[in-house]
């Protein structure tokens, strides 16, 4: 599903360039649950970024669904990811002016849904999370736990085949972020796959393969035993 | 989608309230403001549309009277022979008006705006009669017709047809009603309350054939279907000198006339005693300054939107995240446009409706709603709405959605430093152009002080004025004893004319074969170089003892003493000179020379005059003038309502005060300064309200550091000195660029007047200090909130 050769991300300020991703091969296969661990600023978020398809890499090649996508245009890449790709992020990243259905509901307009099936649709999933009760509030008068169930709930209401999610438990307590983990392994279960950043190695063991990276390069990939 | 957009379009201006207030406020304001304008400016550019083929009628105009410059009168025999003689006068019609003539049906009695008019008018201009008929109703001498709304002052619902006017002073006309026509409109520049016929104008003051009098007689025709008016003009010379050329030697020099279209008079006429009162200056002032105003809102609103750049800046790059694509962003953001100026618009209409009194106050126009509330008002309210939407809406929507989704999620976008500077930029556009206005205002404002005061030196004196009929004049010596007689008054005197009230212009010569010079002429009675407070400069008053005196005396003005080409004042004294010509002709000797006193609009150079006693036995006083103490002007008037009732209870006496006269004939400018005025404080109010916002923004996009700031030491002064010097620092940047600019503007304007004042640095201070002030005002009440709260709670905010 996923393929990288010899990616590169490099940042340019006016006087720094940082070497962010250096010459990393990643390959990704349809249903597995990866997990990419490593220090503070080795370049998980970028490398997560640029599979996620909402930035560019400097160098290398891409394959995403047998698309070569690294020198695809901002209106290419949106269209493959709103009909392929869920996120989930730290910082939950809810649209405040919105209810809790309507965020939820917002990829689903853009696809060009009807109505009344992104009424179903929508309320199936908040059923599935557990989020029914607060479908009329806004986000700020909800808790972290439950405004990032809100967040996995709009990443997977257009059933994406890949479901990307940066430290999707940072902010959460240890309990909320059981349930996050559990969210993800279950839909895992139903066929997503899944790309999962983390710093705990407890949530990075809910995968079944884990990436470790340094300073911008993959250094191992090994494999979750209890999982195979 | 569409819901989606409206929907969250709603809640961002909910959530947003405070900016949003400010925003549909600001454009509502200015957007009302627009609208006003535009119905005076349709108003003012469809003069004299109302007639039919407005654009065949032309006026009677002279290049050159007798050396005396532009006239837009004419003398009474030369329309009917233009009508005679050249076949591509249609028809035509004179319009004679002067002083406002007193008229009495029965106990009621008003001074009516009366004019004399050819039968040949209703052919020329539009006349909607509503009683009696065009073609028949002034075919007699002793028939009047007046307006509707003259016929129901004066008769109320009764049928005026066949009434009998007393028009004039006591027993000078009795006019039998003989049509009622609709009022004319607003705007036309012919208009008069009852009319008669120029038939009882020669019944009553004999043959009117004097080609070198000038009566304030307005000619008017219109042009023959099927020719130019070219082929008019090319037959002028040779129809000037069948009629004048045995009269005047030079008259292809000093006799020069040309036909002005109808169409151009209220707004381009520049001709001498013009009845039409259009500016041109001021029209273009307004639509500039409804420009002005809508660029400050639009700034306003466009600076609301990039305030809000970073928070909307997360929300754009999740929904890129999700799937949106750049039309459907631009699509949303400019749904919000349209939203807060369609809400904006709603407000304005309601605002142009409230304001229309105020502004009628300013415009000098009268408006009812009725006339505002038009299809076309509509159209153009609908039209600015949309315009202003789509350049402020643009402008963001385009911004903001061409961000990368990655860098505006993270808040790092390079283009931030720009909106920045942009913001304040236009927070300096904004007060520079309040500060335009303030300036304005102020010089406008001086400048007519500068009139007041030159016209009434003395604050303690003032002089009044009242008009009188032929029957008053005749006892002039007991009117002038019994005013005498009232407390406060200190002098009387009589004249054909006073100051504000010209018209009289005779010419005059040092004998029969120098050049004639046009004079303003002053038939007076008792002591009226004294009452007026005219300044001699050389040789004496005149004095009615005298028999030489009262038998051809003339004090002239400095101007006079210069068009005679004396080298001195001191030289003219003793000089003798001819007034008037022909059987009208009287010889006298110069005794006296008058320092330059103003009876025109110091708009214009001060012409030469003449006071003299009444050189012919029909030449009479029409006014009276009273130099009294300002402090007894209560007692004067109703003194001068009483004697003047003892004298003739038939007429009326109406007291002026000279300083208001001469304020009348600046209206246009007194209008252009209430302009002015009102604009400034609707700018300056607006600017404020941008400025609040963005203080508001500022402080709520520093939350964070004041907070850590305050926990670090920082002082409440500090911070409120941190966040309002920024903006104080942009107000003086603006102070300095207005300063050059609207010298030069108001420069400019003032240069339209002959006498004027300069522009002191004074108003720049005052202009200045104001504008700095109520921005002062605006920034410090929100710099003190941030200041005054509690660090935790910013911190807690983030
Ligand atoms: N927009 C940017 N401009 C310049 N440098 C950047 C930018 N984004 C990231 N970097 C740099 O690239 C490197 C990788 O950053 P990245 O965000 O991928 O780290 P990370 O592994 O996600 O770290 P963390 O665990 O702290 O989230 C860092 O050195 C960072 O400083
Ligand atoms: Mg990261």
């Amino acid at each position: 599903m996923i393929k990288t050769k010899g990616l590169v991300k490099v940042y340019r300020t006016d006087e720094v360039e940082t070497t962010a991703l250096n010459e990393v091969d990643v390959e990704i296969k349809q249903g597995e649950f990866v997990s990419i661990m490593g220090p503070s600023g080795c370049g998980k978020s970028t490398l997560l970024n640029i599979l996620g398809l909402i930035d560019n890499p400097s160098g290398g090649e891409y394959h995403f669904l047998d698309h070569e996508v690294s020198n695809y245009s901002e209106r290419q890449r949106s269209n493959l990811r709103k009909n392929n790709i869920g996120f989930i992020f730290q910082s939950f990243n809810l649209i405040d002016e919105l209810t809790v259905f309507e965020n939820v509901e917002l990829p689903l307009i853009y696809t060009k849904v009807g109505s009344k099936e992104r009424k179903e649709r929508v309320d199936e999933v908040l059923e599935k999370m557990n989020m029914m009760h607060r479908r009329n509030h806004f986000p700020q008068q909800l808790s972290g736990g439950q405004q990032q169930r809100v967040a996995v709930a709009r990443a997977i209401v257009n059933n994406p085949k890949l479901i990307l999610a940066d430290e999707p438990t940072g902010n959460l307590d240890s309990s909320n972020g059981d349930d996050v983990m559990k969210t993800l392994v279950h839909l895992n279960q139903e066929g997503a796959t899944i790309l999962m950043v983390t710093h705990s190695q407890y949530c990075a063991e809910f995968g079944n393969r884990i990436i470790r990276m340094l300073d911008g390069q993959v250094v191992t990939e090994n494999v979750v035993q209890q999982y195979l | 989608m569409f819901k989606n957009f409206l929907k969250v379009a709603f809640r961002q201006l909910r959530k947003n309230r405070f900016y949003a207030i400010i925003s549909i406020s600001g454009l509502a304001l200015s957007i009302g403001c627009c609208l006003l304008m535009l119905s005076y400016l349709q108003s003012e550019w469809s003069y004299d549309q109302q007639n039919h083929q407005p654009e065949r009628l032309y006026r009677v105009v002279f290049e050159n009277y007798l050396g005396q410059g532009k006239f837009a009168t004419t003398p009474l025999p030369i329309g009917p022979a233009l009508g005679q003689e050249l076949p591509e006068v249609a028809s035509v019609t004179r319009v004679a008006k002067g002083l406002t003539t007193l008229t009495r049906y029965q106990d009621k009695r008003f001074f009516e705006n009366l004019a004399f008019i050819d039968t040949a008018f209703a052919e020329v201009f539009h006349l909607d009669f509503i009683e009696g008929d065009a073609a028949t109703a002034l075919a007699t001498p002793q028939s009047v017709v007046i307006s509707e709304s003259y016929a129901k002052k004066y008769f109320g619902d009764a049928n005026p047809i066949g009434k009998t006017l007393e028009i004039g002073s006591s027993g000078a006309l009795y006019s039998t009603v003989s049509g009622v026509f609709r009022d004319f409109p607003q705007n036309t520049t012919v208009e008069f309350d009852l009319a008669l016929p120029f038939s009882t104008f020669e019944s009553a003051y004999g043959p009117a054939e004097l080609w070198q009098q000038m009566p304030g007689n307005y000619t008017f025709f219109r042009l023959a279907e099927h020719t130019s008016i070219e082929v008019a003009e090319a037959k002028l010379t040779a129809f000037t000198e069948r009629h004048l050329a045995d009269q005047l030697d030079d008259w292809q020099q000093n006799y020069q006339m040309a036909f002005q279209p109808l169409l151009d008079i209220h707004l381009h006429s520049d001709y001498g005693r013009e009845s039409s009162s259009g500016n041109l200056k001021t029209l273009y002032l307004l639509g500039l300054i409804a420009l002005i105003l809508l660029l400050i809102a639009g700034i306003n609103y466009v600076n609301y939107t990039t305030a809000r750049f970073p928070k909307r800046a997360k929300e754009v790059s999740i929904r890129k995240i999700i799937g949106a694509n750049r039309r459907s962003l631009i699509g949303q953001f400019m749904m919000e446009t349209v939203l807060t100026t369609a809400l904006a618009g709603i407000l304005a209409i309601v605002l142009a409706n409230l304001f229309l009194p105020g502004f009628n106050l300013i415009s000098g126009k009268s408006f009812q709603a009725a006339d505002l509330n038009q299809p076309w008002f509509y159209a153009s309210a609908l039209a600015v709405i949309m315009l202003v939407g789509l350049i402020a809406g643009i402008f963001p929507a385009l911004f903001l959605s061409g961000f990368r989704p990655l860098e505006a999620m993270k808040g790092k976008f390079h283009q931030l430093s720009m909106a920045d500077l942009s913001r304040k930029g236009l927070v300096v556009g904004q007060f520079a152009a309040s500060v335009i206005l303030l300036v304005a205002t102020l010089v406008v404002w001086q400048q007519m002080e500068y009139v007041r005061e030159s016209i009434r030196p003395e604050v303690s004196e003032q002089v009044g004025v009242f008009q009188i009929n032929g029957k008053l004049s005749e006892q002039f010596p007991i009117l002038q004893e019994e005013l005498q007689q009232v407390a406060g008054v200190e002098r009387v005197a009589g004249g054909s004319n006073v100051a504000t009230f010209t018209g009289d212009s005779w010419p005059m010569q040092l004998d029969l074969n120098s050049p004639k010079v046009q004079t303003e002429n002053y038939a007076v009675q008792g002591a009226f170089l004294e009452t007026m407070g005219y300044e001699l400069i050389a040789g004496r008053s005149l004095d009615a003892s005298r028999a030489s005196d009262r038998n051809g005396a003339f004090v002239i003005n400095e101007t006079a003493v210069k068009a005679f080409d004396f080298p001195s004042a001191a030289a003219a004294v003793g000089e003798r000179a001819l007034f008037g010509s022909g059987k009208s002709q009287k010889e006298g000797q110069i005794i006296g020379v008058v320092k330059d006193f103003h009876f025109q609009s110091f708009h214009d150079q001060v012409e030469p005059a003449v006071i003299q006693f009444a050189p012919f036995d029909w030449m009479r006083s029409q006014f009276v003038a009273v130099r009294f103490q300002s402090d007894e002007t209560d007692r004067l008037q109703t003194a001068v309502k009483e004697i003047v009732q003892t004298l003739d209870p038939n007429w009326h006496a109406d007291l002026h005060f000279l300083d208001e006269q001469f304020m009348e004939l600046h209206q246009n400018d007194l209008q252009q300064g209430r302009i002015f005025g009102s604009f400034a404080l609707l700018a300056i109010f607006i600017s404020c309200l941008g400025l609040l916002g963005l203080v508001t923004y500022s402080a709520e996009q520093r939350t964070k550091e004041i907070g850590i700031r305050k926990v670090l030491g920082a002082s409440m002064a500090g911070i409120f000195r941190m966040l309002s010097m920024d903006f104080l620092r942009l107000v003086l940047i603006a102070f300095l660029i207005a300063v050059p600019i609207s010298w030069y503007l108001m420069t400019n304007w003032l240069e339209g007047f002959t006498y004027r004042i300069d522009i002191s640095v004074v108003v720049y201070l005052l202009a200045g200090i104001s504008a700095f002030a109520i921005a002062m005002l605006a920034v410090s009440f929100q710099s003190l909130r941030a200041a005054v709260a509690n660090p935790v709670e910013s911190l807690r905010n983030e």
